[in-house]
C-alpha cells in the first residue's frame, strides 16, 4: 500500500513538474514571440502615409506631384522553376538574368527585385502568373516637367528613418509644409480573418501635405531654361545662370542655371549640382554692380548725370595700382552718363571718390548687399562686406566698378530691382500661396525699404536705357523696345591675380523701361567663344526679353 | 404576490425581446465588415485608377513633351516677335 501511494504521488509530481515547465516554456521563454503571433492573428497596426502636397506653377500646373509606383519582390521559396521565372521577370523588369537569377536562389522568404515599377510593368507580371512573386506600393516624386526648374525645387529622398524629406530648394524650405503628418489604423479581424466592424473606425487620420502655389509662371521658365542651355552651348561655356523676377513685387518669375540634374535620379548626379548658384554662389558682379553705384552717388548729390570727370582722360593712379578702361580707351569730357554707357572704369572711380567710403556703404547697406535676401528658398548666402576700417582707396576704387566685391547673382537681382520699381527694393519670392484643402493662404508682398528716390530711379532707367541702345550689346537688343540695362565682364580672381581669359559675363536689365514687368540677370561662367558680356550674356538677355514681352502681349513703343 | 408575478413575466420578456434584437443585429450586422472592406478596396483601385490617368496628363501637358512632339512635328519657334494687342472697341476708334 505505501509504494503504490508512493509511487502515485511521485507520478502526479512529475506530471506536475513537466507541466509546470511547459508553462514556463510558452509563458515566458516563447512569450514574446506568441505574442507577437497572436496580434498579428488577431489585427494589426498601419502606419497612414500622407501624400506630399503638390508644387504647382502660377498656372495651376503641379509641377512636383505623385506617382504611384512598386516595389517588386520575390519568395525563392514558393518558385519551382526559377530559371523560367528569372528569364521572364528579367526581361519585363529590364534586368540582367544574372542578376533576378542571383536573387531567386537566397534561401529566403523575400527579396526586393526592383523597385520604381510602373503599372503596366506591374499589369504585364501579373499576367506571367508567376506564383511567390509580388508587389508593394509605393508613392514617390514625380516632376511631370522632367528636370525644369530642377535646382528650384530641389528633391525629396529619405531620411535616416527612411522617411521621405525634401532637400535643397523649395523642397527642403518648405519640407514641413508639404510633409504632412503621419496617420494609423488599427485592423482588427475575427477567427476567420475577417475585419470586425466595430473596430474599422479606430483609425487616426493621416494628414496630407499642403500645396504650395508659386510665383513661377511655367512659360518664362521654359523659355528660360531653353535659351540659357542653348546659350551655355552656344558660346561654350562651363555653366550659366539665369532669374526673371517681377520688380514692383518681388516675385520670382523663373530661375534656371546649369549644369542641372534630374529630381527623379539625383542620386546619379554629383552633390555639387544640387546647390542652386543663383543663390549659394558669390562672384564679382563686375560691370552689372556699376549701376547701383552710380545710382548711389546721383541719390547723395555727389554727382550728377551730366557731371563732367575730371580725371578721366587717362588711367587713374591708386597708391601702387593704375586703374584703366575696359578697352584702354580714355575720353577728357567724360560725364557720369557716359561712364555708364561706356562702362568706364575710370568715370566709376570718380564718382566713387566724389561719394566717400561712408556713403557707398551706407548704400550698399540700403540694396542689401552683405545681407541675405530672405528668398524662400534652402541654401541662400550672402558673403559679408568688410568692415569699414579694412577698406583702402583702392577697394573704394575697384568696387566701384564691381571687382573686389562679392555678391550672390540674387543680392544683385535684388538691388538692382530696386531701380526698376522707383527706388523700392522688395523681397524676392517664389511661393505664393500655401493651399491647405479648400484653404489658401496667401503669402503677402514684402518691402524691404527703398534705395534711391524715385527720381534717381528714373534717371538711373534713362541712363540704363541709353546703354542699351548705344552700348556694345546695341546688336542683339530688340527693336522698338525701350530696355534698360547693363552688361558685365567679370574676370575671376586666381592665386592673388586675376586672369584675363577667363571671365564671367553677365547682363542685367528690366523692361519695358516705362513700367517694367519683369527684371533679368544672366550670368556665364567661362564662356570661349567671347570673354565679353555684350557677346554672349546679353544676346541670352535680349532673346528672352523678346520672348518674355511677346508672351506679356506688349508691342513695341517706338 | 400578483405584482410580483407580473413583474418577473415583464423582466422575463423584456430580456427575451432585447437577446431576440440583439441576434438580429448582430446577424444583419455581421457580414457588413466585409463589405466595407470591400469599398475600401474599392475605393483604393479607383484611386490608383486616378493616380496613374493624372500622371499621364500631366506628362502629356507638360511643355517638355508639347515642345518635343512640336519638334518633331515640324513647328518652329517665330523669329519676330508678333504680338496681337487688344482691339480698340469701334465707339472708341471714331
Amino acid at each position: 500500500m505505501t509504494w503504490r501511494y508512493r509511487f502515485a504521488l511521485f507520478f502526479f509530481f512529475t506530471i506536475f513538474l513537466l507541466i509546470l515547465s511547459r508553462l514556463f516554456y510558452w509563458q515566458v521563454v516563447r512569450a514574446e514571440e506568441l505574442s507577437s503571433m497572436g496580434e498579428s492573428q488577431y489585427g494589426r497596426s498601419i502606419k497612414l502615409i500622407p501624400e506630399r502636397g503638390e508644387i504647382k506653377t502660377s498656372d495651376g500646373f503641379p509641377i512636383a506631384a505623385n506617382k504611384i509606383t512598386y516595389l517588386t519582390f520575390a519568395n525563392p521559396k514558393e518558385i519551382k522553376e526559377k530559371e523560367k521565372a528569372a528569364i521572364l521577370l528579367s526581361q519585363s523588369l529590364s534586368l540582367d538574368v544574372a542578376t533576378v537569377s542571383a536573387n531567386l536562389a537566397l534561401d529566403r522568404f523575400w527579396v526586393a527585385l526592383k523597385s520604381g515599377v510602373d503599372g503596366k510593368t506591374k499589369e504585364k507580371i501579373e499576367k506571367l502568373d508567376l506564383p511567390g512573386v509580388g508587389f508593394e506600393k509605393h508613392t514617390v516624386r514625380f516632376y511631370p516637367e522632367a528636370s525644369l526648374a530642377a535646382k528650384l525645387l530641389g528633391f525629396v529622398g529619405k531620411n535616416d528613418d527612411g522617411e521621405d524629406t525634401g532637400y535643397f530648394g523649395l523642397e527642403g524650405y518648405y519640407d514641413r509644409q508639404l510633409r504632412g503628418k503621419f496617420g494609423r489604423a488599427a485592423v482588427v479581424n475575427d477567427a476567420y480573418g475577417r475585419p470586425i466592424l466595430a473596430k474599422m473606425n479606430n483609425r487616426s487620420s493621416e494628414i496630407n501635405g499642403r500645396n504650395l502655389m508659386l510665383h513661377v509662371d511655367r512659360s518664362i521658365q521654359f523659355i528660360l531654361e531653353k535659351e540659357l542651355l542653348s546659350g551655355v552651348e552656344r558660346y561654350g561655356a562651363l555653366g550659366g545662370m539665369a532669374a526673371v523676377m517681377d520688380p514692383k513685387t518681388g516675385s520670382i518669375l523663373a530661375m534656371a542655371s546649369y549644369p542641372s540634374f534630374d529630381q527623379g535620379n539625383y542620386s546619379d548626379y554629383p552633390t555639387e549640382y544640387y546647390t542652386n548658384p543663383l543663390i549659394s554662389y558669390s562672384y564679382e558682379p563686375g560691370s552689372t554692380f556699376k549701376p547701383l553705384v552710380m545710382a548711389a552717388a546721383i541719390d547723395s548729390h555727389a554727382v550728377k548725370p551730366e557731371t563732367v570727370c575730371t580725371t578721366c582722360g587717362a588711367p587713374v593712379q591708386i597708391g601702387e595700382y593704375q586703374i584703366k578702361t575696359w578697352n584702354d580707351e580714355y575720353k577728357d569730357d567724360l560725364t557720369m552718363s557716359e561712364a555708364i554707357q561706356l562702362s568706364d572704369n575710370t568715370g566709376m572711380v570718380y564718382a566713387a571718390q566724389k561719394m566717400g567710403l561712408d556713403r557707398m556703404l551706407q548704400y550698399f547697406k540700403k540694396y542689401g548687399i552683405g545681407e541675405v535676401t530672405g528668398i524662400d528658398l534652402q541654401g541662400e548666402m550672402a558673403p559679408e562686406v568688410r568692415a569699414k576700417d579694412s577698406w583702402y582707396p583702392i577697394d573704394l576704387a575697384t568696387a566701384s566698378f564691381g571687382q573686389g566685391i562679392s555678391v550672390t547673382p540674387i543680392e544683385l537681382l535684388s538691388a538692382f530691382s530696386s531701380i526698376a520699381n522707383d527706388g523700392i527694393r522688395m523681397e524676392p519670392h517664389v511661393v505664393a500661396a500655401v493651399e491647405e484643402g479648400d484653404e489658401i493662404i496667401k503669402i503677402p508682398k514684402k518691402e524691404l525699404g527703398r534705395t534711391i528716390s524715385a527720381s534717381t530711379a528714373k534717371v538711373m532707367t534713362e541712363i540704363l536705357v541709353k546703354a542699351v541702345q548705344r552700348g556694345e550689346a546695341k546688336w542683339a537688343a530688340p527693336k522698338g523696345y525701350r530696355i534698360a540695362g547693363k552688361t558685365g565682364t567679370a574676370q575671376i580672381p586666381i592665386a592673388g591675380h586675376y586672369d584675363a581669359e577667363k571671365t564671367i559675363p553677365s547682363f542685367i536689365g528690366f523692361a519695358p523701361a516705362d513700367d517694367p514687368k519683369f527684371v533679368a540677370l544672366v550670368v556665364l561662367d567661362r564662356p570661349t567663344t567671347s570673354i565679353y558680356g555684350s557677346e554672349t550674356a546679353a544676346p541670352i538677355f535680349f532673346e528672352v526679353a523678346k520672348k518674355i514681352l511677346t508672351y506679356y502681349n506688349i508691342p513695341p513703343s517706338e | 404576490m400578483k405584482k410580483e408575478k407580473i413583474l418577473v413575466i415583464t423582466l422575463m420578456l423584456t430580456m427575451l425581446s432585447l437577446l431576440f434584437t440583439r441576434a438580429v443585429l448582430s446577424n444583419t450586422i455581421s457580414t457588413h465588415g466585409i463589405e466595407l472592406s470591400e469599398y475600401e478596396n474599392d475605393i483604393e483601385e479607383l484611386k490608383k485608377k486616378n493616380a496613374v490617368l493624372k500622371e499621364e496628363v500631366l506628362v502629356k501637358s507638360s511643355f517638355t513633351h508639347i515642345d518635343k512632339v512640336a519638334s518633331t512635328s515640324g513647328f518652329v519657334a517665330s523669329k519676330a516677335p508678333f504680338v496681337i494687342s487688344n482691339s480698340v472697341p469701334i465707339a472708341r476708334k471714331q
